[in-house]
């Protein structure tokens, strides 16, 4: 027969689906290279996902990159544990993924390992301490803790700790008030955790409408009241603090920008005319934008120092210590949802200074009140209005930053590498005529490098439930509707992988941090569910 | 392009060296012969002057190649975005169809005339119908269609084979 060359088969390819392609990388050695040529895939990439060229992201060509993302995932149902009494609800894997999990009706919860799945404990505290649900549950970093966020029966929130020791047993640790419930406490580090207190207001006040504390407790033994530290404290205008979670990473160049606002604060100029101060002493032209971001992200680190910034361990090839400047603070970032509709997320860095002025009792202006009331006897009455405004506002902190959403925020979850934030929302649709049409939920990715809402994300507008959670490992990202989870990839984005319809409603999902199982609980079952 | 130079006629010769004589304005559809006048500034001449010679194509799929051509130099250009647009194999008009219902071999060898003369519509319209042959059949039924020996190794068979063993059914 005639021998088509290359291109003239990669022509006919063009006009294949995925599986006849498949196929014809069978069919012969000259049939399979010209299939397998990155040309014909990236072609495919572009079909299927909202594409720009993305780099490739577990495979090393892109014919093995579309089937990683096509077979790869979650999608048989491999095993189902049935025996549980109740209806489950919650579920988690660990950070490593040794462990998983899974919460069920009158504040029961459960703990498996999971490779090879085996039961290792269950228990309610339902009568041990008064609680009427477990909200949700979340393992510390090294995955031998376990933080319970739960509701009791008065109606206010608690945080209990458990421990899994040497021998996969679990023991109670300590408990701790944490409101309101929908607060949910979350970790600080191994061994600590932040919780809330609301104080609200008994009258209308211009100012807000309650004050939100946060402490810091440690989990080792809370009974000591000098354990619970205030960290942050924030004031209200409508809404709550709620959702915490806490990243170790704090982008260079937003690390950089709350830097300049404080100095600029200090200096009594504004973040401009420092931004200005910056270009004219870089030698940059106003308005190159590229260049000012690179010298943002890269100004006040070495270049080994960059990279550690970067990189994550496994990638930097070591263990990452350095004496450098940008590394003498321990600096961590609160993320946190607030305001009257929980439409915005807010971003707040605790430095070594903030954290040591809580640890030794010293903020909120604590030392400083005295000098300052010296001072303002000889001030005038209209200065000394105006000043105590100012004093009260010291009692409070602010966000370094905020991204607000089109819709009610559901849930927030962080990246495995914590470099990426995903924001669950319900949304309000609108006609062109702006009236409102409907509700549908969406998924909305928040690169934490830059601080901005990622541009392109995934696709997929799923229908209302009264829960939402999303989970991602460092491929997929996966959430559910009533009867349908729906798995994406993280890295190409645009529509769903996969949709697979389940026999009765899912309460949860869980994706495990290696292996693209995903967990579902549904029912008084959970499913496993493997490539 | 002036009414003259429409009303010209251009002289190609195969492989086999017979020459055909052609319209100017069918012969458009072809990229590589449009070109080739333009840059050599054949289109100014009076006269249609030496066959230009088509090495690689024979008179028998040559003749067939300038029916095509003719059939469809009028067609509307086609908006080049053709990329963007979905890939579909279901959308060849009847005429195509009848002109395509010829021997694999020829098939093939109309599909390489088109791509060395560079003609698009032609090109799409027989790729789309090898690719028809192609969809819904297995690596067996493939080899069997188009008479391709398989001619892995079996640690190739063996890659294949683990490469498809996850593979959506």
């Amino acid at each position: 027969m005639v021998h088509l060359p290359y291109e003239i088969l990669q022509e006919i390819f063009k006009y294949l689906e995925y599986h006849e392609l498949r196929a014809c990388t069978q069919v012969s050695q000259h049939w399979r290279y010209a299939c397998i040529d990155d040309w014909v895939w990236k072609s495919y990439f572009e079909k299927y996902y909202l594409w720009f060229d993305d780099p490739l992201m577990v495979a090393e060509s892109y014919f093995d990159e579309f089937c990683y993302f096509k077979d790869k995932i979650p999608k048989r149902l491999t095993s189902t544990i049935d025996d549980f009494e109740y209806p489950t609800k919650f579920c988690v894997f660990s950070n490593d993924g040794k462990y998983f999990l899974v919460t069920g009706e009158n504040a029961h919860f459960c703990l498996y390992r999971n490779e090879p799945l085996e039961f290792l404990h269950e228990r309610t505290v339902e009568k041990t301490l008064h609680w009427i649900d477990i909200r949700n549950a979340s393992f510390s970093p090294s995955g031998q803790k376990i933080l319970l966020n739960g509701e009791k029966y008065d109606g206010s929130g608690e945080v209990a700790i458990f421990s899994i020791d040497d021998k996969d047993e679990v023991h109670f640790v300590s408990r701790v008030p944490s409101n309101p419930v929908s607060f949910d406490a979350c970790w600080y580090d191994e061994k600590h955790i932040l919780v809330g207190e609301i104080h609200r207001f008994n009258f209308n006040s211009p100012l807000g409408s309650s004050i939100s504390q946060i402490w810091l407790c440690s989990v080792e033994r809370i009974t000591s009241e000098s354990l619970l530290i205030p960290i942050v404290r924030f004031l209200n205008k409508s809404g709550i603090v709620c959702m915490p979670l806490v990243t170790n990473r704090v982008s260079p160049r937003f690390r950089r920008i709350v830097q300049l606002s404080e100095q600029a604060k200090q200096e009594g100029k504004s973040l401009r005319d420092k931004v200005d101060e910056l270009q004219l002493n870089a030698n940059i032209d106003d308005g190159d934008v590229t260049e000012l971001k690179q010298i943002l992200d890269k100004e006040q680190e070495c270049y080994h120092c960059y990279l550690k910034h970067i990189l994550t361990e496994e990638e930097y090839g070591g263990k990452i210590s350095c004496q450098c400047v940008c590394h003498c603070e321990s600096q961590k970032l609160l993320i946190y949802v607030c305001e009257k509709y929980a439409n915005r997320v807010c971003f707040k860095v605790i430095d070594q200074k903030l954290l040591t002025d809580a640890l030794s009792m010293n903020r909120y202006g604590g030392e400083k009140r005295n000098n300052e009331n010296e001072e303002r006897e000889e001030e005038g009455e209209e200065e000394q209005e105006q000043e105590s405004v100012e004093n009260l506002m010291k009692q409070f902190d602010f966000q370094d930053y905020h991204i607000d959403f089109s819709g009610q925020i559901d849930f927030i979850s962080l990246a495995p590498n914590q470099k990426t934030l995903y924001v669950s929302l319900e949304n309000v649709d609108l006609n062109h005529e702006n009236e409102q049409t409907g509700i549908s939920h969406e998924i909305k990715i928040v690169d934490l490098e830059k601080m901005i809402i990622d541009p392109i994300g995934i696709r997929g507008r799923m229908k209302p439930l009264q829960r939402h959670y999303v989970t991602t490992n460092n491929n997929l990202i996966a959430s559910f509707t009533s009867n349908k989870f729906h798995i994406w990839s993280k890295g190409h984005r645009g529509p769903t992988l996969s949709s697979i319809q389940t026999p009765s409603s899912i309460m949860c999902t869980a994706l495990h941090p290696n292996t693209n199982t995903l967990l579902v609980t549904s029912g008084t079952k959970v499913d496993i569910y493997t490539p | 392009m002036t009414d003259a130079a429409q009303e010209r006629s251009i002289k190609l010769l195969s492989s086999d060296n017979e020459t055909f004589q052609v319209p100017r304005n069918v012969i458009r559809l072809s990229n590589t012969i449009n070109t080739l006048l333009q840059d050599l500034g054949l289109d100014d001449e009076e006269d249609a002057g030496d066959a230009i010679p088509v090495q690689n194509v024979t008179s028998t799929i040559l003749k067939k190649v300038i029916a095509w051509c003719q059939h469809h130099h009028e067609d509307p250009v086609a908006a080049d975005d053709s990329d963007s647009r979905e890939k579909r194999t279901d959308d060849i008009s009847s005429w195509d169809v009848e002109f395509l219902k010829v021997d694999q071999g020829t098939l093939f060898e109309l599909i390489l005339a088109a791509n060395y003369l560079d003609i698009k519509g032609l090109l799409d319209v027989s790729c789309k119908t090898v690719a028809n042959m192609i969809k819904g059949k297995s690596p067996e039924e493939i080899r069997r269609t188009f008479n391709i020996k398989n001619d892995f190794t079996p640690e190739e068979e063996e890659q294949i084979r683990k490469e498809n063993a996850w593979c959506e059914d």
